[in-house]
């Protein structure tokens, strides 16, 4: 048929419908391929599809045969042979589309091996050594989506950072109150806080005096300042806990294996500076602080032994729950918003189906103009 | 039918009526899932929380 420029309607029974704009006639077939579902020409519905082509002979020719009752066996030999000469055209067309997306492919895989073989490997300035040892992944009390932190764990965690911990490390953001109904009953905080002694407001000659720690306060440091610190720890600065877990790749595995990874002696080759400790999980291996924790050193109130590990479990949970005590709440409020947009979508999909339904199942019918 | 005239009449039949229910339901219904969530919560973290270990704290205390 080649090229014609024509109007096709398709007619939904009482009416045109759709019309396609002038162009190729190749466009109207489309129809067939659409979701609309199209009554074969069996019955007295004539084929789906009819260009009608404008001017010339052909034209002069449908025109007349247009009421003979040929046009039935005819119309669907034309629609059939044009069908079937567009699918020809396209075939080609997609194996050159095949051809350049071959190419396409494999000029865009050959790019990207050669830009690994590049840049993919770099020169590590470090070794992985002194980038620290990876850390182990423990099956943390916490780990889950919808698990709390052992809280037991918590307030032993806290006698061990008060009796071991604090005598260098300050926990800055945490205030006694928020130990309560975490770890520890009201009075008892209180008891801890009272311990002690805190800057009160200036009285009436202008002087500041000294007062018993209360639940709004906030944990002390052990030193006044960095300097004070740094001198009492031959330069070295020991970190504040309070956001250690999240400040430090791996969070608790790795404070964890810190904590808990001193060797008993340095392994062959490894040179560390006077002064530093070796544990192979610290970048470049040589720690300021020593190993801490040992078997025994503190005795807790619940009668756990106290480890080396059960003290760094416990120690890591409570840091853990300093560093995120809106971890509970986090975790809830994840679930509920799961919960109400999975239902949202679920609605709109169904939504979505309604509406569409009349249009998706709807029949498409010709009906022929009448002459 | 019955059900959903029944609806439309108490609930939808009035702006005032409609708009009211939708904020009380929604008050409703917060409540009612946020208590279902802490459940769920309590359930699958029994024994790990502060008020399952609490009781042997306040009676040593107190």
């Amino acid at each position: 048929m080649g090229k014609q420029t024509s109007t096709v309607s398709v007619y939904l029974e009482d009416g045109p419908l759709l019309e396609a704009p002038d162009g190729p006639a190749g466009t109207a077939i489309v129809h067939q391929n659409s979701s609309f579902s199209v009554e074969p020409s069996t019955h007295c519905i004539p084929p789906p599809i009819i260009p009608v082509p404008i001017g010339g002979s052909n034209s002069a020719m449908v025109n007349r045969l247009s009421s003979s009752p040929l046009l039935k066996r005819i119309s669907s030999t034309i629609s059939r042979s044009f069908s079937s000469s567009a699918a020809k055209e396209s075939g080609s067309e997609v194996s050159r589309n095949a051809r350049a997306a071959i190419v396409a492919t494999v000029a865009t895989g050959g790019l990207a091996a050669w830009y690994v073989h590049l840049y993919g490997n770099p020169i590590k300035a470090v070794t992985v050594a002194e980038h620290g040892l990876h850390p182990a992944s423990y099956p943390w009390p916490h780990n889950g989506w919808l698990d709390t932190f052992d809280h037991a764990s918590l307030r032993r965690g806290f006698t061990v950072y008060k009796e071991v911990c604090a005598a260098c490390h300050s926990l800055n953001l945490v205030a006694w109150r928020t130990l309560v109904g975490v770890t520890h009953t009201a009075d008892e905080v209180r008891a801890l806080a009272e311990e002690y002694e805190y800057d009160s407001e200036p009285n009436d000659e202008g002087e500041i005096e000294k007062r018993p720690g209360k639940l709004s306060d906030y944990i002390p440091s052990p030193y006044p300042n960095e300097q004070a610190a740094r001198a009492a720890n031959q330069g070295a600065l020991p970190p504040d806990l309070s956001l250690i877990i999240k400040a430090r790749h791996g969070g608790c595995d790795y404070v964890f294996s810190l904590l808990t990874g001193y060797p008993d002696d340095p392994p062959a080759g490894a040179s560390i500076a006077s002064g530093l400790n070796y544990n192979p999980y610290f970048p470049g291996g040589g720690i300021a602080m020593a190993r801490v924790l040992f078997d025994g050193l503190v005795e807790y109130d619940d009668g756990t032994p106290a480890t080396t590990s059960q003290m760094a479990k416990d120690v890591t949970s409570f840091l853990n729950w300093a560093a995120e005590p809106e971890h509970d709440e986090r975790k809830k409020t994840g679930l509920k918003v799961l919960i109400i947009t999975g239902s949202l979508w679920a609605i709109s999909l169904w939504v979505k189906r309604f509406k569409w339904a009349p249009i998706k199942t709807r029949k498409i019918l010709y009906k022929p103009p009448k002459v | 039918m019955a059900v959903s005239s029944i609806i439309y009449n108490t609930f939808m039949r009035r702006n005032s009526v409609f708009v009211g229910t939708i904020l009380f339901g929604a008050f409703a219904f917060e409540m009612g899932f946020d208590s279902t969530i802490d459940k769920v919560w309590d359930r699958l973290n029994a024994g790990k929380q502060w008020k399952d270990i609490k009781h042997s704290y306040v009676t040593s205390e107190e």
